[in-house]
């Protein structure tokens, strides 16, 4: 990732003989998260939203806009859209001001599409109003308040719950008669609005970090200097593989990485939701 | 009615495409047709689902650049030029070099029309490539310098399989630069049609034929002596026994893959004693 | 053996009965290339084994003679010849052209600081009498510097000013170690000089 901290060798060294050994400098286990913290309905004006918190450090708001648009030709003309941005606010780290800033908006954009587009997560076809004329589209926003490591997951995390908190509001449609043309009107009324179709199949991620032979997940700031590399695996409630994406200057042995595919968390380490007001 | 221009049809179509079917007659049709996969076909092109399509290489094309390579793929044209060691243009102290990369897509690449400039795909595409490439070069060699990789895609059939190529053709390149590595890298794509089907190396008909929300694409790169993954990304939904099935297949083909890289690689080192 | 050729990855042997050479590495007990070329193997040279008093290494060592040259790198301790770029009273800039003897695809940046320009008298030394801009110098990398220069010193004999041109514009002939002379106009002019052979 984009990050340049200054950490020295002998601090480097000290967390990755940790690894090796099992310990890590808060105490977790190699597979333990830390705590999060889960809010909904945290920006009004937007049709959902959510924020993420993981411990003390990664911070991520994530807000829903839902809107009506036109289904241009050549697009596919029975489905809906989302576009995705992520942004890292500036006000966070002095290094993510201008070019070191972007590369990574830009990749967490593309890997949050890759999550949300093109296959079986949210149900796009149900998200057309009129075949070939008007359709949902929605705008999945994303603001990085605060890094402390471990992006990808906190962001889907926020992701996921904010397309929870959302909703659509209802259409009626009718005929105008000539040529079988269709008119649609948007119900304002918000008791009527439904939750987006295919939210729940919308997959979480976990990161895995492999560092000094071993892989852990959950790497806070100091800890993700010194990994060599990090494997993304993105799971469905299904336990269906839906994204992978591998990131870091180093490479992950071929005999560990089908083990890395298969790890799980176990449940008794995952602390309980806690809502913000 | 704007009667100072001259405005084209309101309503524009696709052009026709010139098909011939199986007794030689020419069918015009406004799509190529799209042959999804089934068991007990054979692909489009005649190969078997294991199959990558016979590679072409060859190093040290561009006079001007340290090293450089020209990959190709039945359709897919992939050429790469590495600048470097040079010094850092940005003024930053660092103790191993920096692999920097771009890539582009030629405008007429696609089968739709890119635009010039660099888009937010080829910009990912670009800093995966680097997280490819970095674990093989030896960074710690060449202190405070810049190593500079440019990839142009001047064809492509298959999206997933041109980033393949991209990868193996910049690792080629490198060597050619004669920077110190400790292995090459090589890259495989495949496509999981349907629930147990692994296409290596699919083409654009067959990636267009299958569309993700019932297929998935894995992309993988590797150093093939020391079996080290360098890079892997997956889209699409598949179970664990299928990552894991395209997984193993896309290894076997790298190794596959290795073996013709060194072939070219050796060859141009006989061509250039004999000149 | 002078006719194999190697690719970045070849296991090459054990460093039990092989040295590692240039365009070679080592991992886990055995040699890799790390180039591609040709392999070629030499003796531990006689004569540094009657130099070390201590038992000689009798391992043969092993490494690739690249098929291409790779532009050179400057490192710390490698000879330098290069071109002053611009002069200030604290240090003057150089372009770096060759390290070592092997040209460089694009030039480096280094700068010699009014400390490294001699070995003695270092207080009195001053940057306009010993380098002028366009002047060609050989010098030696002390260090790599900060981000944008590496850090050169012409504190020897050999090392300094091997061709300049004087202002009447013909090449200036060295008279002694911080004095030239134009063979034209005879008018003397300062340069820290290099032995001139």
């Amino acid at each position: 990732m984009a990050t340049t901290g200054l950490i020295s060798p002998a601090e480097i060294n000290y967390i990755r003989e940790g690894f090796a050994v099992g310990i890590r400098a808060d105490g977790r286990a190699l597979r333990q998260y830390r705590e999060y913290l889960l809010g909904l309905d945290v920006i009004s004006h937007s049709s959902g939203s959510a924020r993420c918190r993981i411990g003390f450090g990664t911070d991520v708001l994530v807000g829903v806009k839902v809107e009506v648009s036109n289904i241009e030709p050549g697009e596919v003309p029975n489905r809906g859209k989302v576009v995705c941005n992520v942004e890292c606010s500036p006000s966070t780290t002095q290094n993510w001001d201008s070019r070191a800033a972007d590369e990574l908006n830009n990749e967490l954009t593309q890997f949050l599409h890759r999550c949300l587009n093109d296959y079986d997560g949210i149900d796009l076809e149900k998200l057309c109003i009129i075949p070939n004329q008007s359709c949902w589209i929605l705008y999945v926003d994303a603001l990085v308040l605060d890094f402390g490591g471990n992006l990808y997951d906190t962001l889907l995390m926020a992701v996921r719950a904010a397309l929870f908190n959302t909703r659509i509001p209802k259409v009626h449609i009718e005929e105008t008669g000539d040529d079988g043309e269709k008119e649609f009107d948007v119900i304002d009324d918000p008791e009527e609005a439904e939750p987006v179709p295919g939210w729940a199949d919308v997959p979480l991620a976990v990161t895995l970090n492999w560092a000094n032979q071993t892989y852990f997940v959950d790497a806070s700031e100091m800890e993700e200097h010194c990994t060599d590399a990090k494997l993304t695996v993105t799971v469905n409630k299904n336990g269906h593989i839906c994204a992978i994406q591998k990131s870091g200057l180093g490479a992950i042995p071929q005999k560990v990485y089908p083990e890395m595919l298969t790890v799980r968390i176990r449940q008794e380490w995952g602390v309980p939701l806690a809502l913000w007001p | 009615m704007d009667r100072r221009r001259v405005n084209g049809p309101e309503l524009s179509v696709a052009p026709l495409v010139a098909t011939v079917d199986a007794e030689g007659a020419v069918n015009f049709v406004q799509e190529t047709p799209k042959q999804a996969f089934t068991p007990d076909t054979k692909r489009q092109d005649g190969r078997s689902a294991g199959d990558i399509r016979p590679i072409y290489l060859r190093a040290g094309l561009v006079n001007q650049a340290s090293g450089s390579a020209y990959f190709e793929q039945k359709n897919t044209r992939v050429t790469c030029g590495v600048y470097g060691p040079r010094q850092n243009k940005k003024a930053q102290f660092n103790e191993l070099a920096r692999l920097e990369c771009e890539i582009k897509f030629t405008p007429s690449s696609c089968e739709k029309r890119r635009a010039l400039h660099r888009d937010p795909e080829e910009k990912e595409l670009a800093n995966f490539i680097a997280q490819a490439l970095s674990p093989a070069v030896k960074l710690d060699r060449y202190p405070k310098s810049t190593i500079s990789v440019y990839i142009s895609v001047i064809q492509c059939d298959g999206w997933w399989s041109a980033v393949a190529a991209a990868i193996t053709c910049a690792s080629v390149a490198l060597i050619d630069a004669g920077i110190d590595m400790i292995d090459s890298v090589v890259a495989a794509s495949t496509l999981v049609a349907n629930p147990s089907t692994v296409l290596m190396d699919a083409s654009q008909s067959e990636e267009d034929a299958h569309p993700h929300i019932d297929a998935g694409v894995l992309l993988v790169a590797e150093l093939p002596t020391f079996k080290s993954i360098t890079h892997v990304v997956q889209m699409g939904k598949l179970d664990i026994n299928q990552t894991t099935k395209a997984t193993e297949a896309c290894l076997e083909v790298c190794a596959k893959i290795h073996g013709v890289v060194n072939h070219y690689l050796r060859e141009s080192v006989i061509q250039q004693a004999e000149i | 053996m002078s006719t194999t050729i190697v690719t970045p990855g070849l296991r090459l042997g054990k460093t039990s009965d092989l040295q590692a050479g240039p365009g070679t590495y080592i991992r886990d007990g055995f040699i890799y290339a790390s180039t591609l070329g040709t392999l070629k193997q030499f003796a531990t040279p006689a004569a540094a084994a009657a130099e070390d008093e201590t038992d000689p290494d009798p391992r043969p060592t092993l490494f690739v003679a690249p098929r291409k040259e790779l532009s050179s790198v400057p490192q710390v301790g490698s000879t330098v010849i290069g071109k002053v770029l611009r002069i200030n009273t604290r240090f003057a800039s150089v372009a770096i052209m060759m390290v070592d003897s092997r040209p460089c695809k694009e030039d480096y940046l280094g700068v010699i600081r009014i400390q490294d320009v001699r070995a003695t008298e270092k207080d009195n030394v001053q940057i306009y009498k010993s380098f002028r801009p366009g002047d060609i110098v050989r010098a030696q990398v002390i260090s790599l510097g900060d981000a944008r220069s590496y850090y050169l010193s012409t504190a020897q004999n050999e090392l300094g000013v091997i061709l300049a041109q004087s202002l009447a514009g013909e090449t200036l002939v060295p008279v002694s170690w911080e004095t030239m002379q134009c063979p034209k106009t005879h008018a003397i002019e300062y340069r820290k000089c290099a032995k001139p052979y």
